[in-house]
């Protein structure tokens, strides 16, 4: 496995906690239309899920991980608002909230896995 | 790995490649050796590429209204502005030849992107494009009613980017009407992403790449990236196969030249300077691609009607002839779409099974509606249509001479047909609205650009003089790809006072009332779509100035009927109808006479009417 950019377990967690207060204050603001919430609410609720995804697998390729990212993240979006709207339970902001918490979850667990990692690699070799 | 399934050749002289592009670099880059200029000249090319955007933004800014003329955008806009449209190419140019910057050739993309598609969106003050509206209209009745409401409109059986576009409007907080402004260009920087990986997995040369990626943007003509599902699908196309490629692309194994396949199969196989990056994924890592191309392929099978049997096609042949060495991908990619179709789209389908595959086999009539119909009306509006037929022509031999050059090297050049030729295949099933050719076009462009990109790249590369002529042509094509991209803007951009008309409009009339159109270019039904009658457009009977047919078309809604007239409308007739100049005002003129009609609002650029029932008009 090569070296990727998973944050370590204690720091990552509080990372991405700090991102979704931040992202959840803003979503519900009255920016209403602003470029901070375009750029703070949007691109996080595009991305979120798939980056969460290219740090739990650890793709080392930017590109790859830029395109899989953006296109997961995407896709996620319009599964989630699929099954909002067929369920006949259509709630944007329930689809917001699943986005959010999927990116955070995937996340936690890129940044748990990451720490595993780290410690296997610190403790060395188990001589046999 | 990917590393060990591929069969690698030793380069063979000839196109241009990896070694190429060091040789070239080094070339280039032994009269300027001098450090002490190196940050100044990295500084100054951003530099300039930013001057450029933010001058052009400001030189043209709300400038559209009232001067664009049968030309379309580029009568509007100032001679400086078009100077500025060459200023990322020049860089770009500059910049491919000399120094090979990563971070400079991506600046002068960009930049070319919004200028490009800035034309429009700094200089027009309303968002243009009538489907456009009606898509927003879509997003706005599913996010006000939760509901798709199928019986409507064929394309609520797709609902996936609209569900999606409404919870991305709810959570930034604008309304979907405001997203189509810079819809355009946030999905042509989007394209280049998958496409730089795309070019990655298939060329070897860096210089033919970013040479590929330039010719997309500025050969994509065909407007198919406005706020539109299919906009939205093409990027997830875009994405999946430039995953595919640069992942699961594996070459043939076991070549055997002696034999006919044997030696198709060497065609396929790829060099080593191709896909570097392949090797970096591990066998787990796959297998969560997989999972996760195959929800990318659900979006895309609920999103658009047109966009999943494309990339399902791809991906079928990629594997039949081996190349794609997992078939499990194409399977569930077929699976989901056809999925898809019978139950999401079940609606659409009962009844419609001949508007789907009714033309099937059709080649010639499919090819024939798709090019044939679109010549027509004014002289001006048949040069822009024959300009973009021979940009089409263009490209597709520049990618036919990119094909022949690679294949005769022996170098991965029919990968690159298949992807090129599969969107063609579509012409045998569906006409998709007279529009198959636009699309066959459009899937088969990052193709083809890369191509074209190679046999430009290969001409560029025999001597100083050539290379001057093709950098010459390329900004040539500039001005006229901005003609062909926006020459229908005299009807198809949106004014203030034509938008302040309909939403005067909506404001008049009352739910359940009759709204009726002059011709279909109208961008209205953003907002109201289940809450208002809306009838056919009475072009036809104005043309043929039989008002009283207009008004029987307009039927008989107690709750009333409504006209309205644009400027936009009256420029569709005379454009696309080739009605005469003054056809404008025998329009008024003959509402005016039949004394059925009384103005509810009017301005500069649009009148709305009602109609009033016989026995009050005659009173």
């Amino acid at each position: 496995m090569r070296p990727g950019r998973t944050i370590g377990t204690a720091a990552g967690l509080a990372v991405w906690a700090a991102i979704a207060l931040v992202w959840t204050s803003l979503a519900g603001s009255d920016l209403g239309g602003s470029p901070a919430r375009v750029i703070g609410v949007g691109i996080p609720l595009l991305a979120g899920p798939g980056l969460g995804f290219v740090l739990l697998l650890n793709i080392a390729d930017p590109l790859l991980s830029l395109v899989i990212a953006v296109s997961l993240g995407c896709a996620t979006l319009v599964v989630g608002a699929q099954i909002s709207l067929y369920s006949g339970h259509w709630s944007p902001p329930v689809v917001i909230v699943s986005q959010l918490a999927c990116t955070v979850l995937i996340s936690a667990a890129a940044s748990i896995r990451g720490a595993i990692a780290k410690q296997r690699r610190e403790a060395g070799p188990v001589a046999g | 790995m990917i590393s060990n399934s591929v069969t690698r050749y030793p380069s063979p002289p000839g196109p241009p490649d990896a070694a190429h592009d060091e040789e070239a670099a080094r070339a280039a880059g032994a009269s300027h050796q001098d450090p002490r200029h190196g940050i100044l000249r990295a500084g100054a090319k951003p530099a300039v590429l930013v001057a450029g955007v933010v001058t052009g933004y400001v030189l043209i800014r709300g400038r559209a209204d009232g001067n664009i003329g049968p030309w379309g955008i580029i009568e509007a806009l100032p001679r400086p502005y078009l100077l500025l449209l060459l200023l990322p190419a020049i860089v770009f140019f500059h910049e491919l030849r000399r120094g090979m910057s990563r971070a400079i050739l991506s600046l002068a993309l960009v930049a070319q992107v919004i200028t490009i598609y800035g034309s429009v969106a700094f200089s027009e003050s309303m968002p243009r494009f009538a489907t456009a509206w009606l898509h927003a209209g879509f997003t706005t009745q599913i996010l006000q009613t939760g509901e798709t409401a199928t019986g409507m409109d064929a394309r609520f059986s797709w609902p996936g980017f609209f569900a999606a576009a409404g919870v991305f409007s709810e959570a930034v907080g604008l309304e979907p009407l405001s997203l189509l402004r810079w819809a355009p260009m946030c999905f042509a920087l989007l394209f280049l992403a998958p496409l730089a990986l795309l070019f990655r997995a298939l060329h070897g040369s860096a210089r033919v790449r970013w040479a590929g990626l330039w010719v997309f943007t500025v050969a994509n003509w065909v407007g198919q990236d406005y706020f539109a599902p299919q906009a939205f699908a093409f990027f997830l196309h875009l994405a999946g196969l430039s995953v595919v490629t640069a992942v699961f692309l594996g070459g043939a194994r076991g070549v055997t030249r002696s034999r006919p396949a044997g030696r198709i199969r060497a065609l396929l196989t790829l060099p080593a300077d191709v896909n570097p990056e392949g090797a970096a994924v591990t066998h787990g890592q796959r297998s969560f691609l997989i999972v996760s191309l195959v929800i990318v392929s659900a979006a895309v099978a609920m999103s658009h009607q047109l966009t999943p049997f494309m990339l399902a096609m791809t991906l079928c042949l990629l594997a039949l002839t081996g190349v794609l060495r997992i078939a499990l991908l194409p399977l569930a990619t077929v699976i989901v779409t056809v999925g898809w179709l019978c139950y999401g789209a079940q609606d659409y389908w009962n009844g419609h099974m001949s508007a789907i595959f009714g033309s099937a086999g059709q080649v010639s009539s499919v090819v024939s509606s798709g090019v044939g119909s679109r010549i027509v009306g004014s002289t001006v509006h048949q040069v822009i249509v024959n300009l973009r037929i021979a940009t089409a022509g263009i490209m597709w031999l520049l990618a036919s001479a990119g094909l022949i050059h690679l294949l005769r090297s022996k170098k991965y050049g029919l990968i690159l047909g298949i992807i090129a030729g599969a969107p063609f295949l579509m012409l045998g099933l569906q006409d998709y609205g007279g529009e198959g050719m636009l699309r066959v076009y459009l899937f088969s462009l990052p193709a083809t650009a890369l191509l074209a990109a190679h046999a430009c790249v290969s001409l560029a590369a025999r001597s100083r003089p050539v290379a001057a002529v093709v950098a010459v042509a390329g900004l040539l094509v500039l001005p006229v790809s901005l003609v062909a991209r926006y020459g229908n803007e005299s009807y198809e951009h949106v004014s203030a006072q034509e938008g302040a008309a309909v939403a005067a409009l909506y404001d008049i009339a009352p739910h359940g009332s009759t709204l009726v159109c002059l011709s279909p270019n109208l961008s209205w039904r953003n907002i109201g779509l289940s809450q208002y009658d809306y009838a056919q457009a009475v072009l036809d009977q104005f043309a043929v100035r039989r008002v009283d047919l207009a008004i029987a078309a307009m039927g008989t809604n107690p709750k009333g009927a409504y006209l309205i007239v644009t400027r936009g409308q009256i420029a569709y007739g005379e454009e696309v109808y080739g009605l005469p100049a003054d056809w404008g005002r025998s329009v008024q003129r003959d509402i005016v006479r039949s004394r059925r009609f009384t103005t509810v609002f009017h301005n500069d650029d649009a009148t709305v009417y009602r109609l009033e029932p016989v026995k009050e008009a005659r009173r």
